[in-house]
């Protein structure tokens, strides 16, 4: 009777449990269509940068033209592609020479590949590439989010110092532009 | 005598079985005493689960430079069942997983809203309270459901409310209309899971 009683107790949950197969087990589904666009969004702090050169020191080239601004971002990248941020300028006076540090953002209010940055590039009315590498980011929208852009301004070459002439108030404009590599 | 034991056993155990798996409920209908039909009535455990099919159309983008994808919702979706307990102690449990891969470095999370009781009735469960992350495992979103039907009109059953967000960031691709498949499943489960 002992056995009869462990065979029960050892066969009722197995019964029970056919049960449970036999109440059925039923899946619907829902299709989503989802999709992500290529995005390719640029902007600046927009303040306008006020730069000098000049000397105090009798037989020194004049220097010290520094100021800083920064770049803002979102990009979502095809699979396979990487983008740039390329830069030039207008309107730089003669005997002189800009040129930039590009620094990855830093803030903390951003995410994702950022590339790589660059040292003292020099610009001219041609684009030249002042950050590459960039996938799918954002670097946040707050003043100090984005890539840091140091401008270094000075007398560019040597055989070019004649041509420098005194001017206040003139304007450079830089075009920065954010493009798919090739 | 132990044979006898065994085969005593085994007509219990078939008899429980019998009676927990198929509990007809017999009847007798008399007229004049002439005439006896005997009227079987059935009630089979009953599982049934439906979407409303909606179209879900989902975009992740932004239009501001610096700023991440906006994070984007939608509550198109509702889950339909209809619940027949084969035993008191039991209770049912609706699940939810993906069948086919997210975009890269995106998260879609689920929450569902208890169900409506317009035409719902019976014992329709209780929602998880937090949104889960959605992945290819089965994961419950509505459990303690006993016998019941959700109704089947627009606006019955649980309201899946989906968030779609980016996750991480770097792996994001530009991607035109991924279809994502998500899979509901109702299942048994003990009282008090």
């Amino acid at each position: 009777m002992k056995k009869a009683t462990i065979l029960i107790l050892f066969f009722l949950p197995i019964s029970l449990w056919s049960l449970q197969l036999a109440a059925q087990t039923m899946s619907g589904e829902n299709h989503l269509v989802m999709g992500i666009p290529a995005i390719a969004l640029l902007a600046t702090d927009q303040q306008d940068i006020s730069l000098e050169l000049t000397t105090e020191t009798p037989g020194a080239p004049i220097s010290g033209g520094t100021g800083t601004s920064h770049i803002q971002i979102s990009s979502i990248v095809v699979t396979g592609t990487t983008r740039s941020i390329t830069a030039s300028v207008v309107g730089v006076p003669v005997g002189t020479t800009l040129k930039v540090n590009s620094e990855l953002p830093t803030s903390g209010n951003q995410g994702g590949t950022f590339g790589a940055g660059a040292t003292e590039v020099t610009l001219n009315a041609t684009a030249a590439p002042i950050v590459t590498g960039i996938g799918s980011c954002f670097t946040g929208t707050a003043s100090n989010d984005g890539y840091k852009l140091t401008y270094l301004w000075n007398s560019g070459s040597i055989n070019d110092y004649g041509t420098i002439i005194q001017t206040t108030g003139g304007t450079a404009t830089v075009t920065l532009t954010i493009t798919e590599d090739l | 005598m132990k044979d006898q034991s065994i085969r005593k056993c085994i007509i219990f155990i078939l008899l429980i079985t019998g009676i927990s798996a198929w509990s007809p409920i017999f009847g007798q209908v008399l007229t004049h005493g002439q005439v006896v039909d005997i009227v079987t009535v059935k009630v089979d455990p009953v599982a049934e689960i439906s979407t409303n099919g909606a179209s879900v159309i989902m975009t992740l983008t932004t239009t501001v430079p610096g700023q991440g994808v906006v994070t984007v919702t939608n509550s198109d979706i509702w889950v339909r069942i209809t619940s027949v307990l084969p035993l008191w102690f039991l209770r049912r449990r609706i699940y939810a997983r993906l069948d086919t891969p997210l975009p890269p470095g995106t998260v879609l999370t689920i929450k569902p809203n208890s169900a409506t009781t317009v035409h719902g009735t019976g014992t329709l469960g209780t929602p998880i309270s937090s949104p889960i992350t959605l992945n290819y495992n089965d994961q419950t979103i509505v459990s303690g459901i006993g016998s019941c039907s959700t109704g089947t009109a627009p606006g019955d059953g649980y309201r899946i409310n989906l968030t779609w967000k980016s996750g991480t960031y770097s792996q994001i691709r530009a991607t035109t209309g991924q279809t994502v498949t998500i899979v509901f499943t109702i299942s048994i489960a003990w009282l008090g899971y």
